[in-house]
């Protein structure tokens, strides 16, 4: 028996339906019911900020969960967004890891100027193997932990991304549940990392928008906000939100940091919905800032910020309200957007990327 | 290569009061260029449409003034000055009228010579408004074995133009810029900085701060690369911050090489989803139609 099957089978165990269930069924939720008629001129939104904290049992990863979704319904939100990666904690059920990731960790902080921070050099073989083998138990343990928890607590939920493996590929993935426990969408990542390159893992050609009652939104995931094109091609199928959960492997900066979602929304006039892992493992560092960011026009301080974490490490919640049908009045009367011109658009891929 | 952007405060566009004036003003500024032995200069955005301004006394609005466009006294008023330096100018920009459609157009000139030009290809508000034609084409040239491309106010705020550049290969992209309402560092980030973290081209950006007819304009001026290759990883090489007037840099264009290794946006493109996705949809659905008629009634 190779070793992706051993983990499958530690995790299926770890991670069982009837465990789940039984546990979710213990939690005392406050049964909430989310209005039927969300105002699109006030929709309030919270974006996790996470740091990774390895757990030694499913139970206490739902706990975790549970501790962002509480905040986010006591402050009134109808939708919450969880990181990239949200399922790394979960790498401290295999025996043992826990030590190893300390040792990991240990290592790559005592190395100063590392010249590659996006590269986990020697080890891609042996994260490739433990990604495929966690994918089908954690995609399943996702999916019912989320199901249940939207539905309780009568929320929209993004569930941050997973693995997803599909024919033996593997894709960096988030689902979108609606209050109703209902799976709206799954959408995989669409640009990758040199180290999701590295991992093998395969990218998505397409991209689904999702109507929800207050609005359509989109689910790309961290690395796609690099990209215009993926918030072009958001304004061209209809959205208005963006979610996007991210987990930078790199020290933060605050201009590195704007390379991301925030240029996106200024330039494409849509809300941007960020939420952010970070803190160590594998001897990898993570960082960055939950926030919602909106055209700078629509925001009091001119600066596109909605709502802006204030630390780029550790755990916090940001929320803030938005609205819908002032972003269209403000794409109306957007001075240096929103122009179009026939001519130079028409056959702009073709010209552009060299496909014949 | 070395480089060099100009920018003029408004107390000092209310002192040129003459066609003449001016010409002097950016004879002045090439011969400081030619001291620090610069090979491209970027006048700013609109500096064109000042000299047109101040031909026509007895225009008082933009309006008004677009109507008697035309560049070429002042496009033949700086190759006469390029023949006195080695150096190349992009004049900043100006209307030019053609076939009874008028463009916001720059260009490049070197000893004498148009090497290309480069018209606006989006349109602001105010642009719409006064019936402004758009460019369709993108052209680069060649100088020194860098590529070199202009993008021009407006078009810094549509990152397809931006791309299209990058992916013919520029090496700088010279940008003479200026823009109205309330002035907001938020806004000129979102313009060429993020263009240049997202492409990795070098760019010269230079900023008017001057008025034309009932409008005022701001703008820094600002030499940019990629984050990797700045000192304070920002991405920018000099900036004026409104103290200075002429901003001088070297590039090194194995240093951007390099910075790109360490980040590699372009590596990364997945043409595939948006050739499936059709990034610009609207065209085959409503979108022509509507465009076409918006573009009539702004006429």
């Amino acid at each position: 028996m190779n070793i992706e099957v051993l983990i499958e089978k530690w995790f299926n165990k770890k991670i069982s339906s009837e465990r789940i269930e039984k546990y979710c069924q213990q939690l005392r939720v406050v049964r909430r019911r989310l209005s039927e008629d969300i105002d699109s001129k006030n929709v309030r939104v919270s974006c996790v900020q996470r740091q990774i904290h390895l757990v030694n049992s499913i139970e206490r990863y739902i706990d975790m969960l549970c501790s962002f979704i509480d905040q986010a319904a006591k402050e009134d939100s109808h939708l919450i967004v969880f990181p990239e990666y949200n399922f790394f904690d979960l790498f401290g059920l295999i025996p043992g890891f826990n030590l190893l990731n300390q040792t990991l960790n240990k290592k790559a902080m005592k190395v100063k100027n590392r010249n590659d921070e996006s590269h986990l050099k020697g080890s891609n073989h042996l994260l490739t193997t433990l990604f495929k083998g966690v994918a089908k138990p954690i995609e399943g343990g996702i999916k019912r932990i989320f199901s249940f928890l939207a539905k309780e607590y009568g929320i929209y939920i993004y569930t941050g991304s997973y693995i997803l493996k599909e024919k033996e590929g593997i894709y960096n993935v988030g689902s979108l549940f609606g209050p109703e426990g209902n799976l709206i969408g799954t959408q995989k990542k669409i640009h990758l990392t040199d180290f999701e390159v590295k991992l093998g893992t395969k990218r998505a050609n397409n991209m689904e928008v999702y109507s929800l009652p207050f609005s359509k939104v989109v689910c790309p995931i961290c690395m796609d906000a690099t990209y215009f094109e993926t918030f072009r091609i958001a304004r061209e199928i209809g959205a208005d939100i963006v979610i996007l959960p991210i987990a930078n492997l790199e020290e933060y900066n605050l201009w590195k940091a704007l390379r991301g979602i925030w240029p996106r929304v200024q330039e494409s006039y849509l809300y941007g919905l960020k939420s952010s892992l970070n803190g160590w493992i594998f001897g990898m560092h993570f960082t960055g800032k939950a926030s919602i960011f909106a055209p700078w026009s629509m925001t009091p301080n001119k600066d596109g910020v909605v709502s802006l974490s204030p630390h780029y490490e550790g755990d916090s919640l940001v929320t803030g309200e938005i609205d819908i049908k002032k972003l269209y009045k403000e794409r109306e009367k957007a001075e240096y957007h929103e122009d179009k011109n026939v001519e130079f658009e028409e056959k702009y891929v073709e010209k552009t990327y060299n496909i014949i | 290569m070395k480089v060099a952007s100009v920018e003029w405060q408004k107390n000092e566009w209310k002192r040129i009061d003459k066609p003449r004036t001016l010409v002097d003003k950016i004879k002045e500024y090439l011969g400081r260029a030619a001291k620090e032995q610069v090979d491209i200069i970027v006048f700013p955005g609109f500096t064109g449409c000042f000299y047109q301004q101040l031909s026509c006394p007895d225009n008082r609005s933009v309006r008004s003034l677009i109507n008697k466009s035309d560049a070429g006294e002042y496009i033949e008023q700086v190759k006469t000055l390029s023949q006195n330096y080695n150096m190349a100018i992009c004049p900043g920009s100006y209307w030019q009228k053609e076939k009874g459609n008028i463009y916001h157009e720059s260009c490049l000139i070197i000893d004498g010579e148009v090497q290309f030009k480069q018209r606006q290809i989006y349109l602001a508000c105010w642009e719409r408004e006064l019936g402004f034609s758009r460019g369709t084409k993108i052209e680069l040239k060649e100088i020194k074995d860098w590529k070199l491309a202009l993008i021009i106010s407006t078009d810094v705020f549509y990152p397809q133009v931006s791309r299209m550049v990058a992916l013919r290969g520029a090496d700088i992209v010279l940008s003479p810029i200026g823009f109205i309402g309330e002035k907001n560092r938020s806004l000129q980030i979102s313009g060429i900085w993020q263009e240049v973290q997202q492409n990795q081209f070098f760019a010269v950006e230079s900023g008017f701060n001057g008025f034309l007819g009932e409008q005022s304009f701001w703008g820094e001026s600002v030499i940019y690369a990629p984050l990797e290759m700045t000192k304070k990883g920002d991405g920018y090489l000099e900036r004026s911050r409104g103290q200075k007037s002429l901003i001088v840099t070297q590039l090194d264009n194995e240093q951007r090489k390099k910075a790109i290794s360490k980040f590699d946006v372009l590596s990364q493109l997945n043409r595939e989803f948006y050739w499936q996705m059709k990034m610009f949809k609207h065209l085959k659905e409503d979108g022509c139609r509507e465009y076409r008629s918006l573009d009539r009634k702004m006429v």
